[in-house]
């Protein structure tokens, strides 16, 4: 039994010799094991005392909102292009004025977001290929200076404000424009998934292919779901609605297939991953049924609101993915 | 080093900037007192505000993690681990025989500056520099605050400054005392480290200093101390490296930290391929249903 | 058995220090260091409130549960250890309890320094009652040697003119 006379001779080893190689003083304890006791001292949790690793994204609302409203804006522009070169001209009007509106209110949602609104303008800084958000910042600009110039040519043609040649250099410039808008359109509503695929959050990077194809999808089915729902029930955009819910659905199976353990379990364990699923479910399985039994305003509206609910839940997944030291460590030695 | 006075690299002034010479941190906790003076010195000179009274209970640290208003963290590890040639005793009653060891470490946590930098990469605005010697710097009056820099970096240092702080808004970090060394100081928290813990100087140097120190340690019975310098992976070596005791995921750092820009290419192939499908999907639509 | 000890982070009593948010932020609040095993023996987690009671007194304090505090195994007796910083009061950006309150007033004759490194010390779970609850809660907890005495220096009522050492006197609580 330790008690103090082993001090003593401590003191009298380390006079002696001047080091002391034995053990120390046992001091013992309760009646309980040590190590059951002292499994994960103070705090305790994986990596140290459970912090992050990496930092969780900071975008609140705005984002995700973004995300929605530049998807559809961007692919309605696609849609327009390819309505106008079928001379679908009333829809090409309204595709038109939906883009518009988008290309107006993303960048709006996006200046929100910045802690530092003010100094949005800094985004046109520099042009940096590596950097998605620079590239997206080009994008979006590119895509405003094309749609709503695009919109007011082809309004000023089609009200015939102007006569002779001038109409014929709004129609010409209509076209270019409509053209440009569509080329951007389709990089404004992809690119976004390559913004938050290619980042240190471990649930978003594994999935960085899944992430623009799913993006880019919904966002043209959202286009061709809100054009129907602003009256246009016409089959090409029937064909468009079965053709991006059919993606959606091919996309929630990969999604559950497409495990990565410990590293992405914020999308398969937590309940921010449910978002997600929700989402892919309503714009995937739930408006492929509704769309097959002709239900084309349901599956319209069902389309939107997994759109919509789907990218809440990318960005939910961010952040609790970017929270949980262990998923880091797991993907990296994934 | 120590003993050397004022000519210790981290004391004697220095043309590092004006002469474009890398230079960096290199901090070794077998040293390091936990007195917490690199943060307070830090936060004194960059005038970074305090950022919450919160009694953590995680040992002795009530600083958490790195972010936007915490530029040096001080980690205090608590490992039931033998620490060197420490004698570890049993503590246990009635089985006597059994080691039970313990030990208490402190590594000061710091950006990492890395040689190539996922916020550097990520800043649409420009705001963050590379700057003359090496170092990682985020110019405050050019940033607008988007956040893309807070998700692209592998080791969670970089963070939007919340309100109702000073300055909220922006993105903050380690400056690397950039305004100190263009003056030819030392950066605050190596000039006040009262045991060199952390030790500025020239990369090089440190490097070599580094690797020293880790053979020096293995003779004297250390045998789990190693470098944390990620030059293998795409990272490509950090200008603040750390000597660390056991395996980095204990101290909070990644064991292979990737730069964000090589998940680029598949990313974007998808973004493209997706974009193209979307078009031919929208044209055969029209071609065939109308 | 409690012990005292000073934090790298603040200054003495924290006269000053608590009052510097880059210093007070490092060590925000009153805590009391105790081992896994007298953390188990009290059914306390870490960071639960505990109050430290002495002959002198009582104050309130955060469990930080470490294995850096290990109680002691002395003739066969186990001792275990309560580590408290000493740098807490009732003002300044972060309070908390003061350490001092629980210690003997005394007077080391060579230098004239109170004995701050041992006394003994009772720990109960919870939060520290106040008002007039307190001092009913305060003669229920406290260690051996009791009743409490918190104004020793006051002559106490029931002794007839100072002088005489009031009960439960100085260094009484060192002798466990």
């Amino acid at each position: 039994m330790p008690d103090e006379s082993r001090l003593d001779q401590l003191r009298e080893e380390a006079w002696q010799k001047g080091a002391v190689t034995g053990r120390g003083v046992d001091i013992a304890g309760g009646p309980i094991p040590r190590k059951l006791a002292t499994a994960s001292p103070s705090g305790g949790g994986p990596g140290y005392y459970g912090q992050p690793v990496v930092k969780p994204p900071v975008w609140t609302w705005e984002i995700p909102v973004y995300f929605f409203v530049g998807g559809f804006g961007g692919m309605s522009a696609v849609i327009a292009l390819a309505a106008a070169i079928f001379h679908h001209v009333d829809l090409v009007h309204t595709a038109m004025w939906v883009a518009a509106i988008a290309a107006i209110l993303s960048p709006l949602l996006l200046i929100l977001d910045l802690g530092r609104p003010h100094l949005f303008i800094n985004m046109l800084r520099v042009f940096k290929p590596q950097s998605a958000m620079s590239m997206g910042a080009w994008i979006l600009t590119g895509f405003g200076a094309c749609v709503v110039p695009g919109l007011i040519a082809l309004e000023l043609h089609v009200h015939q404000v102007f006569g002779g040649t001038v109409d014929q250099l709004l129609r010409v410039a209509a076209g270019v424009l409509m053209f440009g808008s569509a080329f951007f359109g389709m990089l404004l509503a992809t690119y976004t998934g390559v913004l938050i695929g290619a980042t240190a959050i471990p649930a978003w990077f594994l999935h960085r292919t899944l992430l623009p194809i799913h993006f880019g999808t919904a966002g043209l089915g959202s286009a061709a779901a809100l054009l129907e729902l602003l009256g246009h029930r016409i089959a090409a955009l029937n064909f468009i609605g079965f053709y991006a819910a059919g993606i959606e659905t091919v996309l929630l199976i990969w999604l559950s297939l497409d495990k990565h353990g410990a590293a992405d379990r914020a999308i398969h364990e937590h309940r921010s991953g449910w978002l997600i699923r929700i989402g892919e479910i309503f714009n995937g399985p739930l408006a492929l049924i509704l769309r097959f039994f002709g239900l084309v305003p349901f599956a319209a509206i069902s389309f939107l609101i997994g759109a919509l609910v789907s990218r809440f839940g990318w960005i939910a997944v961010g952040k609790v993915s970017g929270s949980d030291p262990e998923s880091v460590f797991a993907a990296e030695r994934y | 080093m120590i003993g050397e006075g004022t000519k210790s690299t981290n004391q004697r002034r220095h043309s590092y900037v004006q002469e474009h010479v890398e230079v960096g941190f290199f901090t070794d906790p077998t040293v390091c007192i936990g007195c917490k003076a690199c943060e307070v010195a830090c936060k004194e000179w960059n005038h970074v505000p305090d950022d919450g009274f919160v009694w953590s209970g995680n040992s002795y640290d009530n600083t958490g993690h790195l972010g936007a208003s915490t530029w040096r963290h001080v980690m205090f590890v608590e490992q039931d681990r033998q620490k060197g040639n420490q004698i570890v005793g049993s503590h246990s009653l009635g089985n006597g025989d059994g080691e039970d060891p313990f030990r208490w470490i402190f590594l000061s946590d710091v950006c990492k500056h890395c040689e190539d930098a996922g916020c550097l990469e990520a800043c649409p605005t420009g705001a963050i520099v590379r700057t003359e010697v090496g170092s990682v710097l985020v110019q405050n009056d050019v940033c607008n605050g988007c956040g893309y820099c807070v998700v692209s970096c592998p080791f969670g240092v970089i963070d939007r400054r919340p309100k109702p702080l000073p300055d909220a808004g922006g993105a903050f970090k380690c400056t690397f005392c950039y305004d100190r060394q263009k003056s030819g100081l030392v950066p605050a928290c190596a000039k006040v480290c009262p045991t060199e813990s952390i030790v500025f100087g020239r990369l090089d140097d440190l490097r070599a200093r580094a690797t020293h120190r880790v053979q020096e340690l293995h003779e004297h019975g250390y045998d789990d101390a190693q470098l944390y310098d990620p030059r293998e992976t795409s990272v490509g070596g950090i200008h603040a490296f750390f000597l660390i005791l056991g395996e980095p995921e204990a101290y909070g750092l990644p064991p292979k930290p990737q730069v964000p820009t090589i998940y680029l290419k598949s990313a974007w192939t998808a973004a493209f391929a997706t974009a193209i499908a979307a078009i031919i999907a929208t044209l055969l639509a029209f071609a065939f249903f109308s | 058995m409690l012990t005292t000890y000073r934090l790298t982070e603040h200054h003495t009593a924290g006269g000053m220090s608590r009052f510097l948010s880059h210093l007070s932020e490092l060590q925000p609040e009153m805590f009391a260091e105790i081992s896994p095993e007298l953390a188990r023996e009290l059914g306390v987690k870490n960071g639960d409130y505990i109050c430290i009671v002495t002959l002198r007194g009582a104050i309130e304090a955060r469990a930080l549960v470490s294995r850096r505090i290990r109680p002691v195994h002395l003739n066969g007796k186990t001792v275990h250890q309560v580590g408290l910083p000493y740098h807490f009061g009732t003002s300044g950006l972060v309070r908390g309890g003061a350490a001092n309150d629980l210690l003997s007033i005394s007077g080391e004759p060579n230098v004239t320094i109170m004995e701050a490194k041992a006394a003994a010390c009772n720990i109960v779970p919870g939060r520290l009652p106040r008002g007039a609850a307190f001092e009913e809660w305060i003669n229920k907890h406290v260690p051996t040697g009791g009743p409490a005495n918190l104004h020793p220096e006051q002559p106490p009522l029931d002794t007839a003119k100072g002088g005489e050492n009031p009960p439960g006197g100085h260094g009484k609580e060192e002798k466990e």
